[in-house]
C-alpha cells in the first residue's frame, strides 16, 4: 500500500499544534514541548481518525516516535 | 494583584480539561489561571487544611467527578461530609452533576442502579445549592446525556492515564465550565429580537394567511411550538422579547392575540416593531426606548438578507445563524451562550412588565406639558436600605450587569462584595425605585468607604430602567446630605470611563462635580454649600428595610 505522507504530517502538526517548521519525520515523544503525555493522547486520536485505524490500549504507550507510529499505522491499515 | 485561580477537583486526571479551559479563557481575555488540583483531589486535598487547595484564597473550586465515584460503597456519606466541609469554608464553587456509566448495563433497574443513585445525589446537590449564593451546579449530566458517553470518553485513556474524558470530551466539558465562568464575569444579553414569519411560526402570514401558519402541537408546527416554549422560558428568566417583522402590523398582532396555536402573546413582548422599515432601524429605536445598549441584543431571523443587513448596520448586535431546519431552533437557543446567567432573581422574572411600564412612561413624557410636570406626575419613590444577606445576590448582580450608569464599572467578585458588606469602614447601600406605574425593585447601589476627611464612593450605579426620572439626582443628594451629616469634608466618586458609561460621565458633569487631581475621582466639596449646586430632583426619598 502507499502511505499518505502529507496526511500524516498535517495530522501530526494539527494534533500537536506544532508551530511551522517544527515537524520532522524522526520526531520522538518529548522532543517538543507540545508532545507531552496529554499531547500524546491527542495525537493518537487524531491519527486514528485520519487513517481509520484503532490502536490497542497496550500499544499506545509504545507509540513514542513518528517512525514507530508510521509503521503501526501501515500494519493496522486494511489492505 | 494575584491572579484568580480556577481550580479543578475530581477523582480522575483532569489535565485535558484544564488545558482546554485555559485556552478558552485566554482566547476570551477572561483571564485567571486554571489549576488541576491533582488526581483524586476531591477528598484528599480538601480535608487537609494545609493543602495547596485550601491555602489559596483567590480561587473558585470546580468539582468534576467521574461516574466511577458512584461505585464507592460510601459515596452518599462522602458527599455529605464534603458538603458539610464546603458549607464551613464559604468559597465560590461550581459542582458538576453526577452521571452514571454502568459497568454491567442492564435493561431493568429495579434495585438502586447507578443511574438512580446519580439522580438521588443530584437532588441533594440541588437542595444544597438552593440556599447558597456561591454554590452553582454545572450540568455535567445534561452534557453527557446530550452528547453521549461513548462520544465523550475513551476507556483506553482511562486505563492508561486515569483520564475519564477523551480529548473530545475534555473540550466539551471545558466549554461547559467556560460558559459558567463567563456568565459569572460578563453581563449576559438582555434582549432577544425575533422575526415572526418562518421564525416564531412556520409560514408567511401575507401568503399563507393566519390559518396556514404552522405552530401547532403536531406535524409541521411542532418545531415552532417547541421554540415558542423555549422563548417563553427565556422570558421567565428575565430576557426581554421584542418582535421585529416586516408584515402588516394589524394582521400580525391579530395572529399573536388570537391564533389558537400561538403561545407567545403580544404582552410577552417588551416592544413590537411590525412594519416595512429596515430592521436595524427598529432595533435602534427599541434600544433607545428601553434604554439598553445594542450590544445586549440578540437577533434571530430566517432571512439571510435581514441578518446581513443587521451585521452590516449594527455590528454590536449578536446575530445568530439560523438553522437549516426549524427542528434545530431550540438547540440553537441552548447552544447560545449569550443568555447564560447563573442567578435568576425576582427582578429578572418581572423585567418585561417593568419595561412595558417604561414604554408607558415614555408616552406620558411626550404628552406632558413640561418635563417637570411629568416628573412630578410620576410620584417616583426611592427607598435606601443597607445591604444584607437577603439582598446581596441582587445587588451583586447589579454590579456585574450594569453597563451604562455605572461610574467605576468595577466588577467585584462575590467574595470581595461580601467582604465589603462586612467591612465596618464601608457602607453598602441598595436602592429600590417605584412610581405610580409600578415597582422596579432593587435597581441601584452605592459602596462608600468612609474616613474622617473623605467619603469615597467606590461604586455608584443605577439600572438603566430607572435613570432619567431624576432618580440619579435624588440618590446623589441623599448621599451628599448623609456625608455632610457624617462630618466629612469631601464626597468623592470614583469614575472610570468605559466604552459604555458615557451617561455616567454626563451625570457627573450635570451635577457640577469637579474632577480631582488623581483623574479617577470627582468630588462634591462639602466645605461649601454643596447642596445648592446639585441639580433638582422630583422624587420622594426614604430609608427602610431591605425586604
Amino acid at each position: 500500500m502507499t502511505f499518505n505522507d502529507t496526511l500524516f504530517r498535517q495530522t501530526v502538526e494539527r494534533a500537536l499544534r506544532l508551530p511551522a517548521g517544527r515537524y520532522r519525520d524522526e520526531l520522538k515523544l518529548g522532543d517538543v514541548a507540545e508532545w507531552d503525555s496529554l499531547g500524546h493522547l491527542d495525537l493518537v486520536i487524531a491519527l486514528e481518525q485520519a487513517f481509520g485505524v484503532s490502536f490497542p490500549t497496550a500499544l499506545i504507550p509504545q507509540l513514542d516516535s513518528l517512525v514507530v507510529i508510521r509503521q503501526e499505522i501501515m500494519r493496522l491499515s486494511p489492505e | 494583584m494575584s491572579v484568580h485561580e480556577w481550580r479543578l477537583l475530581g477523582d480522575k486526571t483532569l489535565s485535558g480539561i484544564a488545558r482546554e479551559l485555559q485556552a478558552l479563557l485566554s482566547a476570551d481575555s477572561l483571564g485567571g489561571r486554571v489549576v488541576e488540583a491533582g488526581f483524586d483531589s476531591w477528598r484528599r486535598e480538601l480535608f487537609d487544611p494545609e493543602s495547596e487547595t485550601r491555602r489559596v484564597d483567590d480561587a473558585t473550586w470546580i468539582f468534576l467527578l467521574s461516574p466511577r465515584v458512584l461505585e464507592r460503597p460510601r459515596v452518599s456519606e462522602e458527599l455529605e461530609e464534603l458538603l458539610a466541609l464546603l458549607q464551613s469554608l464559604s468559597r465560590r464553587i461550581f459542582f458538576g452533576t453526577f452521571f452514571a456509566d454502568s459497568l454491567v448495563p442492564r435493561p431493568l433497574t429495579n434495585s438502586l442502579s447507578p443511574e438512580l443513585l446519580a439522580a438521588r445525589l443530584n437532588l441533594r446537590l440541588a437542595e444544597f445549592a438552593k440556599s447558597r449564593a456561591q454554590f452553582f451546579l454545572l450540568d455535567q449530566a445534561g452534557l453527557v446525556a446530550r452528547e453521549g458517553l461513548r462520544a465523550l470518553s475513551d476507556p483506553r485513556f482511562e486505563a492508561l492515564a486515569q483520564m475519564f474524558y477523551s480529548p473530545a470530551g475534555a473540550r466539551s466539558v471545558a466549554r461547559l465550565v467556560f460558559r459558567a465562568v463567563r456568565a459569572l464575569q460578563r453581563p449576559s444579553a438582555k434582549v432577544l429580537a425575533l422575526d415572526l414569519d418562518n421564525t416564531l411560526w412556520g409560514g408567511i402570514l401575507g401568503e399563507d394567511g393566519s390559518d396556514g401558519l404552522a405552530m401547532g402541537p403536531t406535524d409541521r408546527g411542532y418545531s415552532y411550538r417547541r421554540f415558542q416554549e423555549a422563548v417563553l422560558t427565556l422570558k421567565r428568566e428575565g430576557v426581554l422579547l421584542v418582535a421585529v417583522s416586516k408584515n402588516d402590523s394589524d394582521a400580525a398582532l391579530e395572529v399573536l392575540r388570537t391564533h389558537p396555536d400561538c403561545l407567545v402573546k403580544p404582552e410577552d413582548f417588551a416592544a413590537l416593531e411590525i412594519h416595512w422599515q429596515p430592521k436595524s432601524e427598529s432595533l435602534r429605536r427599541i434600544s433607545e426606548k428601553l434604554g439598553l445598549g445594542l450590544d445586549s441584543f440578540v437577533f434571530l431571523d430566517d432571512s439571510p438578507n435581514e441578518r446581513e443587513e443587521m451585521r452590516r448596520v449594527l455590528p454590536e448586535v449578536t446575530v445568530l445563524d439560523f438553522p437549516t431546519d426549524p427542528a434545530g431552533l431550540v438547540a440553537l437557543l441552548a447552544d447560545t451562550s449569550a443568555f447564560d446567567t447563573l442567578q435568576v432573581t425576582e427582578e429578572d422574572r418581572k423585567r418585561t412588565d417593568d419595561y412595558r411600564a417604561q414604554s408607558q412612561r415614555e408616552n406620558l413624557r411626550h404628552a406632558a406639558p413640561s418635563l417637570e410636570e411629568f416628573y412630578r406626575s410620576m410620584q417616583t419613590r426611592l427607598e435606601l436600605f443597607r445591604a444584607e444577606a437577603g439582598s446581596a445576590e441582587r445587588l451583586h448582580q447589579l454590579v456585574l450587569k450594569t453597563n451604562q450608569f455605572n461610574l467605576s464599572s468595577e466588577r467585584l467578585t462575590p467574595d470581595t462584595f461580601r467582604a465589603l458588606m462586612l467591612d465596618p469602614a464601608v457602607d453598602v447601600w441598595g436602592l429600590r425605585v417605584g412610581d405610580r406605574l409600578g415597582d422596579s425593585g432593587v435597581t441601584g447601589l452605592a459602596i462608600v468607604r468612609k474616613s474622617a476627611d473623605v467619603w469615597r464612593v467606590e461604586n455608584f450605579l443605577l439600572s438603566c430602567r430607572v435613570i432619567g426620572r431624576t432618580v440619579e439626582f435624588g440618590f446623589l443628594r441623599w448621599l451628599t446630605e448623609r456625608a455632610r451629616a457624617g462630618g466629612t469634608q469631601s464626597l468623592d466618586f470614583v469614575f472610570r470611563a468605559t466604552s459604555k458609561n458615557r451617561v455616567a460621565r454626563e451625570f457627573l458633569e450635570k451635577s457640577t462635580l469637579v474632577a480631582n487631581a488623581d483623574q479617577v475621582s470627582w468630588r462634591v466639596d462639602l466645605t461649601t454649600d454643596a447642596l445648592a449646586g446639585l441639580p433638582p430632583h422630583f422624587v420622594e426619598i426614604s430609608e427602610g428595610a431591605a425586604t
